[in-house]
Parts: C-alpha cells; structure tokens; sequence
C-alpha cells in the first residue's frame, strides 16, 4: 500500500474500500495538523478541527476526481475547516472582499527565496505568524511549511495565480514590519 | 483505555466513526447531480443574458434610439432615457448569478474576477448582437402585434419595447414634397410630414427617396415633424 499514490487510495475507497481510507489519514494527519496549528494559532482547536476534515473528505469523497491531485483537493477542505474555525472565533467575517482577486496582476510578483532567504523567513515566521491577517498567514504557511506550489495554492484557496504571488509578497511586508517592530533584525 | 499514540488516535477517531455509521459516504449521484444542474444554471443564465441584451439592443433599434446619439448631446441624452433600465437591473443581478457559478469551476476561480465579469460581458455584448441581427425578435414581434398569437406577457413585453420614444420617429419616406417628405409610422399607424430645415443634419451618403426607411431625429405633433436630424436604415 505504501507504493500507492494518494490517488490511486482515494480511488479505491470510492469503489468501496473503506478499511483504506485510514492510509490517507495517516500521510495527512502531520501535514494538516501543522498547517492548522501554524494558521489557526490555537493547538486545543486544531485536533477536533483536523478530525473534521478527515470525516468531511471522506463523506465528499465521491466528488473527487481521480485523475487529479488528491493534496490540493484535502488541503482545500481544511481550509474552507480552518476558515469557517476563525469566522466561528471572530463572530464575523474575516477574510471579506478581497480586491487581490478582483484586478488582474501582469506577473505574481513574488518569486521563490534561495534556501538561505527562505530558512530566515521561516525563523522570522515563527515568531511573528500571530500578529500577521488570516489573509496573508495562510499563504506563507502552506508556502513555507507545508511546501505548497503556486498552482496548488491557487487551487486550495481558489484565487488567481498572480493573487497567490500578491499575497505571498504582502505577507512577507507584513511580516518584515512585525519582524522590525519586534526587533528581530540584527 | 486510554489511547497512547494520538496519531492512532485520530484516525482510530475517524475509522470508528467510518464503522458505527455516524459518517457516511454521500453517494456520487449527487455530487454528479449537483455538476449538472450547475453547468445547466450556467446554460440557462447564458441562454437568458444573450437574450436579454439582443432583446435590449432590438428595441433600441425598432424605436430608433440606437441612431441617435450622432445627433450630438441631445440625441445621445434621448438614448440614454430610452434604455430599457429593467432589462439592464437583471442584466446586472445574471451577470452576478452566472459569475458566481462560474467560479466553481477551475477557468472561474483562476480567473481574475474583473477579467471573467469583462468575459462575459464581451461574450454576451458580441452573441446578443448576433442574435438581434437574425431578426427573431422582428419575427417574435409581427407576431406578438396579432392578438392571441403569443402568451400575454411576450406579446406585452414586445410591444412595449416598441413603443414610440419622444423625438424620435422611425418609418418609410412614401413621398417626398417640397422641404421634405412623408413618413409612413413603422407600425402603419399613419403618416406624418417631415420638415427639412440647412440645420437638419444628414449623414454623408443619405439619399432620401420613397421606400427609404428612416430615423428622424426632431420636434413633432402628430401631423408634423421638424428633422434636426436624419439616419438611413440601410439593413
């Protein structure tokens, strides 16, 4: 089984394979649970929430496409899970009208950080992920933890590409502002 | 037993509530239900919105106001007062609807939003063209002018869409007289005569002769009009 794709499980537990569908929540269960703790900022949520995402994916299993990518469609789940978490903790909305995905961007402007720049950024992430909007730690998160390409984050959070790159580059500003309000340049 | 592992546990957590059936599988008719009867949404609101803009764009033309705004600021003034504003609120609250639906498709959401709602525009501005240029709606109207041949509110809608705007009059020249000629009402409701004045503006190329129809741009009665401006309805 550990030769399978994520995809070829899935498929199998459309056709009636249940007993499967405990490998998916096995190779998922570290990812989303990271990526829930580093967006939602709050552990105790995060356990129930990620149980939640596991029993929704297999309730909408049948509306997976096999012949696509099983990550970015669980990953989607989560976060429709981790959003409605923080509506749910916010009483209102949170991520309201975003003009990022209303105008077109010629290019995502941003581009991917040499591994030296992307090691300072996470540190920098760490210890700023609080202070920065929903909006934007998001992105940075499923970009820096979770290894998420630009296509796949376009598909999970069902933006533009180019909205993908303005908010990786908003939330690293944002994040460079945290960073120097806290003193955490040298 | 307390669970040691709380990786095993969650998927312990999930599995039992897979096995005691408080979790179910929803079944994939509905979610290919659910695909259809988006993509017919889609269908129909498209279907409508084509309709909907070659109808605004026919009762433009069938009253004349399309041809107007040449005259300079008074005839684009009586243009914009002739715009079926009806049509153009449910225009708007479609083209919403349709948007909505088209971003749970992939090409949707991929989309920016201003780019998609520029799409559609230009895909229903350029189809309901196409449509109105077929003469369906000239059909649809001929007939909706014969009682009892169409169900009432299309018969309605057509014939108020074709009601006569003020200041403007669309016909056919049946004969000309000195300082002008007789206008025969598009309708058949009557004739009227036409005054030329050197203040009258005719585009290049207007040869105003019987058999001609017209848009004439002017203040009228019902027996008189004095043109400020002529239009050729060449198609």
């Amino acid at each position: 089984m550990t030769n399978e794709t994520d995809e070829m499980i899935a498929a199998r537990v459309q056709n009636g394979d249940v007993e499967s569908f405990s490998a998916l929540v096995e190779r998922y269960e570290d990812k989303l649970t990271r990526y829930a703790r580093k967006f939602l900022r709050d552990p105790d949520d995060a356990k129930d929430i990620i149980q939640e995402v596991f029993i929704k994916a297999f309730e909408n299993i049948q509306s997976f496409d096999a012949t696509r990518r099983f990550s970015p469609w669980i990953y989607r789940i989560a976060h429709n899970e981790f959003v409605n978490a923080i509506k749910k903790r916010a009483r209102g909305p949170v991520l309201g009208i975003d003009f990022d995905v209303v105008f077109p961007h010629l290019a995502a402007t941003d581009t991917a950080d040499d591994t030296a720049l992307e090691r300072d950024t996470k540190e920098l992430l760490e210890q700023c992920l609080d202070e920065l909007e929903p909006k934007y730690r998001e992105p940075l998160v499923l970009y820096y933890y979770e290894g998420v390409s630009y296509k796949d984050m376009a598909d999970i959070l069902r933006i533009p590409m180019s909205t993908v790159g303005v908010r990786l580059a908003r939330g690293k500003a944002q994040l460079r502002k945290v960073a120097a309000k806290k003193n955490l340049y040298d | 037993m307390i669970e040691q592992d709380p990786k095993k546990a969650l998927t312990r957590g999930v599995m039992d509530a897979i096995h005691s059936g408080r979790v179910q599988m929803r079944p994939r008719w509905k979610f290919v239900l659910s695909g259809v009867l988006a993509a017919l949404g889609v269908a129909i609101l498209l279907f409508t919105l084509l309709f909907i803009v070659s109808f605004a764009i026919f009762t433009l033309r069938q009253t004349g106001a399309l041809f107007v705004p040449e005259f300079g600021m008074r005839g684009v003034f009586v243009f914009f007062a002739a715009l079926p504003f009806i049509l153009l609120a449910l225009l708007l609250v479609f083209v919403i609807v349709l948007e909505v639906l088209v971003r749970r498709y992939r090409v949707g959401y991929r989309t920016p939003l201003l780019v998609s709602v520029l799409a559609i525009l230009i895909i229903i501005g350029l189809g309901g063209l196409g449509i109105e240029r077929t003469r369906v709606h000239e059909m649809i109207l001929r007939e909706a002018m014969m009682p009892g041949e169409l169900p009432p509110p299309i018969a309605i809608m057509y014939r108020t869409g074709a009601q006569h705007i003020p200041d403007v009059y669309r016909g056919t020249i049946v004969a000309m007289m000195p300082g002008g000629f007789v206008l025969l009402d598009e309708n058949g409701a009557g004739t009227t005569s036409v005054l030329l004045s050197p203040l009258t503006q005719l585009p290049p190329g207007t040869i105003l002769q019987p058999s001609e129809q017209v848009v004439v741009f002017g203040d009228g009665d019902s027996t008189t009009i004095r043109a400020m401006g002529i239009v050729q309805i060449t198609d």
